[in-house]
C-alpha cells in the first residue's frame, strides 16, 4: 500500500513539473528598440581618380568599434570646395571632413568653423607620433592645433622610362638641360610636358616651381600672402619662363580641355614624356589602364634648378581632418579621429593614393622603392612649401589659377595676364592674413 | 490497515487530483492572455516603427537635413534589434525565413539610403559649386561687356546680357528647367563669344573672350555632374520608395505568422490541459478502483477457493496476506483442505501404478508394427532399383520363359534390335537370330537345359530394320527350388563395330607383315634382275648373236621383266613405299585403266559420273592399279560377260556413313564398281583383302591385298559388298582435294645417245652390278672408276678431283650394307664440289629419295632393274642438260 502512494505521488509531480515547463512564458518583455551605433559623417573630396584608399582606411577604422560609424562620403573635389563652406555656413556641416594644410584651413579657422584638437591631441599623445615640422607647419593655427595631418603628397616631374631610355635622355638636373631634353622630345613627334588643367588647379605646379626656383621662398611666402605684387619682376620673370615654353609647343595642345588623369594617361601611352604632378598620380600610373611598374616603366626627377643659390624647396600639399564646432555627434567625431593616424590604417590611405603617411609610425621600408626615394626627397629638401591654392587666400587663388589657364592659351599676353591679375586682387577688399 | 484508514485515503487522493486539475488550467489560461497581450505589443510597435522611417525619410528627401539621416538609421537600428530579439513563439523555418527576408530587405535599405544620402549631398555640393561657377560666369560676363563696346558690336553684346540673364534665370530654380533648354542655352551664348576668340580679334577682347568661354565651360562641366546625379538621385529615391513597401509587405506577413503561431500554441495549451485533466480523472478512477479491490477481492478469493474444494480441487489454496480478519479465515481454509489432500494422494499412486503398466505393453505392440512398416520399405526401394539398373544398363536384358518365349525385354534390348518391348513380349527367342546362326543358337539352349549352367556365345542376329548385327550373349537359365528351370535370361552386347575394327586392325597387321618381308624380297630381287637384265640387254647387242640364240635372250628379257613386274607389287606393301601424289581427276584414270584392262573382252562399261568430280590428291600409277586389280577380280567374276557398272561421285563433308566414321569432316570422292558376277559367300568376303588369298587358281593373292594397301597409304578407305547370285560392289572413298589439277610432266625422250666420253665413278655393293654398269658405261665410251661403298667413293672422287681431271658423273647405290650409302657419299662430295653431277641407284624404287632425289642432291634416278637403255637415257640427259646450262 505504501508502495502504491509513493507511486502516486511522484505521478502527480511529474504532471505538475511537466505542465509547468509546457505553459511556461516563452516571450519576454517587449521593449520598444533603440539605436545602438552612433553614426558620424565624414565629408572628403578623394573621389575620381583621386579615391584610392580612404575605403579602405574608413573599413578599418569602422572595423575597431562596434558602437561608433563613419559614414564616409566622396565629393567631387571641386564642388567639396563650395558646398564644405556653404554647410558650414548654414549650420549643418559633417562632424568631421577632410581639408587642405595651409591658408584653406587657416580660413575655416578664423570664421570660428573649426573645433580645436588639443585635448585628444593631448591625451592620444599625437606630437609624439608626428613630425614637429609637420605639426608646425600643417596643425597649428592661432597657436592651437585643430588639423590632423592624413598624408603629404610631393610634386614631382613623373616621366615616362622608355621614352627618355629611347631618345638616350638622363633626368635633368638643370633646367636649361630639361628645356634641351624638350627640344629632342618633340623633334620626335612625342609631347614633353603632358598637362590637364580643365580642373584649373593642376597648371599651379608650374608657376610654383618657376617662381621658387627663381625668386626663392621668401618672395613667394611675401607674395602668397598679398605682400607682393603680382607684378613684381619675380613674377613677370616667371610668368615668361613659362610662357616661352609654352610657347616652344612643349605642352600638349589640348592642356585647357582635359583632366591631370588624362594627361598621366598620354605619359602611360608614351604620347607625351613627362608631367609635373603630385604623387597621387602613381595609382593612374599603376592602375588600369596604364598597368606600369614603378621605376621600370615610370619614375620621376625632381624640378630642375635654375638658379643654385636659391634655397632648394619641394611643394606639395599636405591632407587632414578637421572637426566642426557645430555638428551632433562631434564628441564621436572626436574619439574615433586619432585612429587615422594608427599605423594600419595610413599604410592603406598611403598604398591606395600613393601619399605618404604623416604618422611616424609607419617605417620608411613599407614603401616601396620609388616611394622610398620620394620620401629621401621630401627630407632632404631645404624647405616645404603648400601648393599655390593651398598657400593663398580662396579668392586671390581662383583669379591666379584663372590667369594659368589664360596663359596656357594666349603665352604672348602673359604680361596682360598678369595686368589682369593683379587688377583682380587689388580688387579684393578683404587680405588673407 | 483497517478498513476505515483504507476508504479515507481514497478520498484524499481525489481530492487533490481535482485541485491539480483546476491550477494548471488557470495557469494555462494566463499564459494564453499574456502572450495575446504581447503579440498585440509587438506589431503595434513595429508599425510605429515603420511609420517612423517612411516619416524621417520623407523629410530627408525634402529637406536634406543630416538629422533626418540619423534619424532614419536610428529606426533603422531599431527594427533590427526588436526583429533580432527573442522570438515571440518557437522558431519555424517559415518564419526563419521570413526574418531573413526582412532582415536582407531591411540591410538593403539601409545601404540603398546611405548611397542616397551620399548622393544628396553630392547633389548638394554640386548645387554650392554651380552657384560659384555661375557667378564667375556673371563676372567674366561683365569684364567681356566692359571691353567689347570697343568692337562697336553693341547688338551683340544685348543678347548677351539678356541670355545670361536667362541662365541666371533659370540656375535660380533648377529644377523647373529642363535639361535640353539649359544646354540649349549654354551652346547659343558660346556661339556668341566664338567669333572673339578669333586670331584677328583685338588681344584684350580675345582674351576676355577666353574668360567668359571658360567660364561657360566650367559652368558647363559643373552642370553636366549635376544633371547627372539629379538622375542618380531619382533613381534612387525610387528604389527606396519600393524597398519600404516591400519591407511593409514582409512585416505584415511576419506579425500574421507571429499571430497564427500563438493562436495556435494557445488552442494547443487548451487540448494540453484537457489532456491533463483527463489523465489525471482517470487517474484518480485508477486508484478509487485500485483500494477498492484491496478491500473486496481477499473475500472474493475466499469464495473461489471454497467453490474449487466443493468442484473436487483439494489443491487450492487462499493467497491473502493481510492481518484482518479475513486473513485469518483464510489461514483455517488452508489447513483444512491440506488434510484432505493428503488422504486423496494414496489412491491417486495406485492408479498411475496400474497405468504405467498398460503404456509399456503398447509401446511394445508399437514397435513391432513399425519394424515391419520398415521391412516392406525396404523391399520396395531394392525392387525399384533393380528394375532401374535393368532399365539403365548398356546391355540388352531378355528373360525368356522355360518355352524360350520372351517375357521381357529391357530399354537396352529395344535400341539394340528395334523391337518395343510391347512387340517383343511372347515371341521366340529365334526371332531376333539370323538365319545362319539359327542352329548355332538352338544348340547352345539344349546345352543350358542338359548342364543347367550359363552359356557364352557371339552369333549373328537381325533387327527390325533386316540389319545383320553381331552380338556377344551371356545366356543363364533360372531354377526353382527343385532345380528345374523356369525360364532364362540372356544378356547381349551389340558387337558388330567392335568386331569390324578388330577384323580391320588385324588385315593390316598381316599387310604390313608382308610389307616388311617382301620390301626385303624386293630389294635383292631387284639387284639380281639388274644383272640379268642388264647382262641380257649387253648380250643383246652383240650383232654376232644367233637367231636362236636372240630369241632366248629375249625370252628370258621379257620373263625378266615380268619378275620386275612382280617385285614392283611386292614393294607397294614395302614399309616407307608411300605413293607419290599429286593432284589429279580420278575420272580420267578410271575411263584410262577401265578401257585398257577391258579392251576387246566380252564386257562392257557403264559409267556414271558427278559432272565436275573434285580432283583428288594421287598416285596415278598405284590408283590405276588398284582399278585394274578391282575390274581384273569383275571380269574374273561374270566368265559369260556381261557389264560393270563404274561410277563416281561426290560426297559432301557432312556425309554420315558410319563405315567413313574415321573420313567424316571431309569432302570425298566415292568410287563405285559393281559386277553382274556370282558374287562371293561371306566367309570369301570377309578375307578377300588378305594377302596371297585367292580364289584363282594362278591368282597370286596380291591384287586386292595391294589394293586394300594402296587406298589406305592415299588415307581412303575400301570396302566391298556381295549378294551372292546378283554381283559384288567394291566401294572406294578418296579425300577430295581443293588444289588445281597438276599439269603433265615433261616427257623426255629415252632416244638420247652419249654425245662426250665422260669419267664415270660407279659405287655399288653389289659386285654384279658394278661388272655390268662398268660394261654398260665402257660400251657407250664412258671411262668408269669401280668401288664398293661410300669412303672408298669420296677418296677416289677426291683423287681424281686434286689430280686436275675430274670424275664427271657419279652413279651410287643407296643402301650399301655395313658402309657409307648413296645419301650420305652424295652430300660430302657436293661439299668437295658443289656442282658434281650424282646419280641415285636403288633397287628400293619406293623410297622417298628416288621419288624425290633432287631434294637430296641428286641429278637423276635409275631404279633397279635397269636396261642399257634407262643408263644411255638418263647420261644422255643429263649430257644435254650441261649443254644447255653451258649456253
Amino acid at each position: 500500500m505504501r508502495n502504491v502512494i509513493v507511486a502516486i505521488i511522484i505521478v502527480a509531480s511529474i504532471i505538475l513539473i511537466g505542465s509547468y515547463y509546457y505553459f511556461r512564458p516563452a516571450t519576454p518583455t517587449i521593449e520598444p528598440g533603440s539605436a545602438a551605433i552612433q553614426r558620424v559623417s565624414l565629408y572628403h573630396y578623394f573621389s575620381g581618380a583621386l579615391s584610392g584608399g580612404v575605403n579602405e582606411t574608413v573599413e578599418i577604422i569602422n572595423g575597431s568599434s562596434d558602437q561608433e560609424k563613419i559614414i564616409a562620403n566622396a565629393l567631387d573635389h571641386e564642388a567639396f570646395k563650395s558646398l564644405i563652406i556653404s554647410n558650414l555656413a548654414k549650420g549643418d556641416p559633417p562632424e568631421f571632413f577632410t581639408y587642405w594644410a595651409g591658408i584653406k584651413t587657416q580660413e575655416l579657422v578664423d570664421q570660428g568653423y573649426l573645433e580645436p584638437l588639443d585635448d585628444i591631441w593631448r591625451d592620444n599623445s599625437i606630437d609624439a607620433r608626428l613630425s614637429s615640422t609637420l605639426v608646425e607647419t600643417a596643425a597649428v593655427y592661432d597657436d592651437k592645433k585643430y588639423f590632423l595631418p592624413l598624408d603629404q603628397h610631393i610634386v614631382v616631374f613623373f616621366y615616362n622610362v622608355a621614352v627618355f631610355e629611347k631618345l638616350n635622355i638622363q633626368p635633368p638636373e638643370h633646367f636649361d638641360e630639361l628645356i634641351a631634353a624638350a627640344a629632342i622630345i618633340k623633334d620626335q613627334g612625342i609631347t614633353p610636358f603632358a598637362l590637364g588643367a580643365v580642373e584649373r588647379w593642376p597648371a599651379q605646379f608650374w608657376f610654383d616651381y618657376l617662381l621658387l626656383r627663381t625668386a626663392g621662398p621668401d618672395y613667394r611666402k611675401a607674395l602668397m600672402q598679398g605682400e607682393a605684387s603680382y607684378l613684381d619682376p619675380q613674377v613677370v620673370e616667371a610668368y615668361e619662363q613659362w610662357a616661352n615654353v609654352i610657347r616652344s609647343g612643349f605642352f600638349n595642345a589640348d592642356a585647357n580641355e582635359i583632366d591631370w588623369a588624362a594627361a598621366t594617361r598620354q605619359v602611360c601611352t608614351g604620347e607625351a614624356a613627362m608631367t609635373l604632378m603630385g604623387t597621387w598620380t602613381i595609382q593612374e600610373f599603376t592602375g588600369d589602364p596604364c598597368n606600369l611598374s614603378e621605376e621600370e616603366d615610370f619614375d620621376f626627377f625632381a624640378f630642375p634648378q635654375i638658379n643654385k643659390e636659391v634655397v632648394y624647396s619641394s611643394v606639395g600639399p599636405v591632407d587632414g581632418l578637421v572637426v566642426t564646432k557645430d555638428s551632433n555627434n562631434k564628441e564621436i567625431a572626436l574619439k574615433l579621429l586619432p585612429h587615422f593616424l594608427d599605423s594600419e590604417p595610413q599604410q592603406a590611405f598611403s598604398r591606395g593614393s600613393g601619399a605618404f603617411a604623416t604618422s611616424l609610425d609607419v617605417q620608411e621600408s613599407a614603401y616601396s622603392p620609388l616611394k622610398q626615394r620620394l620620401f629621401q626627397l621630401i627630407k632632404n629638401s631645404d624647405h616645404w612649401a603648400f601648393n599655390y591654392d593651398l598657400a593663398t587666400s580662396p579668392a586671390v587663388a581662383d583669379f591666379g589659377m584663372d590667369s594659368f589657364n589664360e596663359l596656357l592659351a594666349f603665352p604672348d599676353q602673359y604680361y596682360e595676364i598678369l595686368i589682369n591679375l593683379d587688377l583682380q586682387v587689388q580688387s579684393l577688399t578683404t587680405r588673407p592674413k | 490497515m483497517s478498513f476505515s484508514i483504507k476508504i479515507g485515503l481514497s478520498f484524499t487522493l481525489l481530492l487533490i487530483f481535482t485541485t491539480l486539475v483546476a491550477s494548471i488550467s488557470w495557469y494555462g489560461t494566463a499564459e494564453s492572455i499574456r502572450n495575446q497581450n504581447a503579440i498585440y505589443i509587438f506589431s503595434s510597435d513595429l508599425k510605429q516603427k515603420f511609420s517612423r522611417l517612411a516619416i524621417a525619410e520623407l523629410n530627408y528627401s525634402t529637406e536634406r537635413q543630416p538629422e533626418y539621416s540619423k534619424q532614419v538609421f536610428a529606426t533603422i537600428a531599431s527594427i533590427r534589434k526588436q526583429l533580432s530579439k527573442e522570438p515571440l513563439t518557437a522558431g519555424t523555418g517559415e518564419r526563419h525565413r521570413l526574418l531573413e527576408q526582412i532582415t536582407s530587405e531591411l540591410n538593403g535599405y539601409e545601404e540603398n539610403f546611405l548611397r542616397y544620402t551620399r548622393s544628396a549631398i553630392d547633389y548638394e555640393a554640386l548645387e554650392s559649386r554651380l552657384y560659384n561657377e555661375l557667378d564667375k560666369l556673371s563676372s567674366a560676363t561683365t569684364d567681356f561687356l566692359k571691353t567689347s563696346p570697343a568692337q562697336g558690336d553693341e547688338v551683340n553684346d544685348y543678347i548677351l546680357e539678356i541670355m545670361l540673364n536667362n541662365l541666371r534665370h533659370f540656375s535660380a530654380s533648377f529644377v523647373d528647367v529642363t535639361r535640353d533648354n539649359h544646354f540649349q542655352l549654354i551652346a547659343e551664348l558660346t556661339s556668341l563669344i566664338t567669333p572673339y576668340l578669333e586670331q584677328n580679334a583685338e588681344r584684350a577682347i580675345q582674351l576676355q573672350a577666353f574668360r567668359l568661354n571658360r567660364s561657360l565651360g566650367v559652368y558647363k562641366l559643373a552642370l553636366q555632374k549635376y544633371y547627372d546625379i539629379q538622375v542618380q538621385l531619382n533613381s534612387q529615391k525610387s528604389l527606396l520608395h519600393q524597398q519600404i513597401q516591400a519591407l511593409q509587405v514582409l512585416i505584415e506577413k511576419y506579425i500574421t505568422l507571429e499571430r497564427d503561431t500563438l493562436e495556435e500554441k494557445n488552442f494547443r495549451y487548451l487540448l494540453a490541459a484537457l489532456a491533463v485533466t483527463l489523465f489525471s480523472g482517470l487517474l484518480a478512477l485508477c486508484v478509487a478502483f485500485y483500494l477498492s479491490r484491496r478491500i473486496v477481492v481477499p473475500i472474493a478469493s475466499l469464495k473461489q477457493s471454497a467453490q474449487q474444494v466443493v468442484k473436487g480441487n483439494l489443491d487450492t489454496t487462499v493467497d491473502v496476506q493481510s492481518t484482518d480478519e479475513i486473513g485469518d479465515l483464510s489461514r483455517i481454509f488452508n489447513e483444512m483442505t491440506g488434510k484432505l489432500r493428503s488422504s486423496f494422494a494414496h489412491l491417486e499412486r495406485y492408479k498411475k501404478h496400474l497405468e504405467g503398466l498398460v503404456d509399456k505393453r503398447t509401446n511394445e505392440l508399437t514397435k513391432k508394427v513399425r519394424e515391419k512398416e520398415l521391412a516392406e520399405e525396404s523391399l520396395r526401394t531394392s525392387q525399384k532399383n533393380i528394375q532401374r539398373v535393368i532399365d539403365q544398363i548398356p546391355v540388352g536384358i531378355i528373360v525368356l520363359d522355360e518355352y524360350l518365349l520372351i517375357q521381357q525385354w529391357n530399354p537396352a534390348a529395344q535400341r539394340i534390335f528395334g523391337y518395343s518391348n510391347f512387340e517383343a513380349h511372347g515371341e521366340h527367342t529365334s526371332f531376333i537370330v539370323a538365319d545362319e546362326a539359327k542352329q548355332q543358337v538352338e544348340d547352345v539352349f539344349t546345352r543350358m537345359k542338359e548342364t543347367k549352367r550359363e552359356v557364352r556365345n557371339k552369333n549373328y542376329n537381325r533387327t527390325r530394320s533386316g540389319e545383320i548385327i553381331l552380338g556377344n550373349w551371356y545366356n543363364a537359365p533360372f531354377l526353382d527350388h527343385k532345380n528345374e528351370i523356369t525360364g532364362f535370361i540372356s544378356i547381349v552386347e551389340d558387337i558388330t563395330e567392335k568386331d569390324r575394327k578388330e577384323k580391320e586392325h588385324l588385315k593390316f597387321a598381316k599387310l604390313e607383315a608382308a610389307g616388311v618381308l617382301a620390301g626385303g624380297i624386293a630389294h635383292d630381287f631387284n639387284n639380281i634382275l639388274t644383272a640379268i637384265l642388264g647382262n641380257i640387254s649387253l648380250a643383246l647387242t652383240d650383232k654376232e648373236l644367233s637367231e636362236n640364240t636372240r630369241k632366248l635372250l629375249l625370252n628370258s628379257e621379257k620373263a625378266s621383266i615380268r619378275a620386275k613386274s612382280l617385285t614392283q607389287q611386292l614393294l607397294t606393301f614395302a614399309k616407307g613405299g608411300e605413293p607419290v601424289k599429286e593432284t589429279t581427276s580420278l575420272r580420267d584414270i578410271i575411263i584410262e585403266s577401265a578401257s585398257f584392262v577391258l579392251h576387246g573382252g566380252n564386257v562392257s562399261i557403264d559409267y556414271d559420273f558427278d559432272e565436275d568430280v573434285w580432283p583428288v590428291e594421287a598416285d596415278k600409277g598405284q590408283l590405276s592399279q588398284v582399278i585394274q586389280n578391282i575390274i581384273l577380280n569383275a571380269r574374273h567374276a561374270m566368265p559369260e560377260g556381261g557389264t560393270i557398272y563404274l561410277g563416281c561421285y561426290n560426297l559432301s563433308k557432312d556425309q554420315k556413313l558410319p563405315e567413313l566414321a574415321e573420313l567424316a569432316g571431309h569432302p570425298l570422292v566415292h568410287l563405285k564398281i559393281r559386277d553382274q558376277g556370282i558374287g562371293m559367300p561371306r566367309n570369301i568376303l570377309e578375307r578377300i583383302f588378305d594377302p596371297y588369298f585367292s580364289t584363282k587358281q594362278d591368282g597370286s593373292g596380291l591384287g586386292l591385298a595391294v589394293t586394300y594397301s594402296i587406298i589406305q597409304k592415299h588415307g581412303g578407305h575400301i570396302s566391298v559388298e556381295s549378294d551372292q547370285g546378283i554381283g559384288t560392289t567394291f566401294h572406294v572413298y578418296l579425300p577430295a582435294s581443293s588444289a588445281e589439277l597438276s599439269k603433265d610432266a615433261e616427257i623426255i625422250s629415252p632416244a638420247t645417245t652419249a654425245e662426250q666420253a665422260w669419267k664415270i665413278l660407279v659405287m655399288d655393293d653389289e659386285e654384279m652390278v658394278r661388272d655390268l654398269l662398268e660394261m654398260m658405261l665402257a660400251d657407250q665410251g664412258h671411262t668408269v672408276i669401280c668401288c664398293r661403298e661410300g669412303s672408298e667413293c669420296l677418296s677416289l672422287f677426291e683423287q681424281e678431283l686434286q689430280k686436275g681431271s675430274p670424275v664427271d658423273l657419279v652413279i651410287m647405290d643407296l643402301t650399301v650394307p655395313g658402309g657409307m650409302g648413296g645419301k650420305e657419299s652424295a652430300q660430302k662430295i657436293l661439299d668437295l664440289k658443289p656442282d658434281a653431277r650424282i646419280v641415285v641407284a636403288s633397287g628400293y624404287s619406293n623410297d622417298p629419295i628416288m621419288s624425290d632425289y633432287h631434294a637430296y642432291g641428286f641429278m637423276a634416278a635409275l631404279s633397279k632393274p635397269f636396261t642399257i637403255e634407262d643408263v644411255r637415257a638418263t647420261i644422255a640427259k643429263l649430257q644435254k642438260d650441261t649443254v644447255n646450262k653451258e649456253n
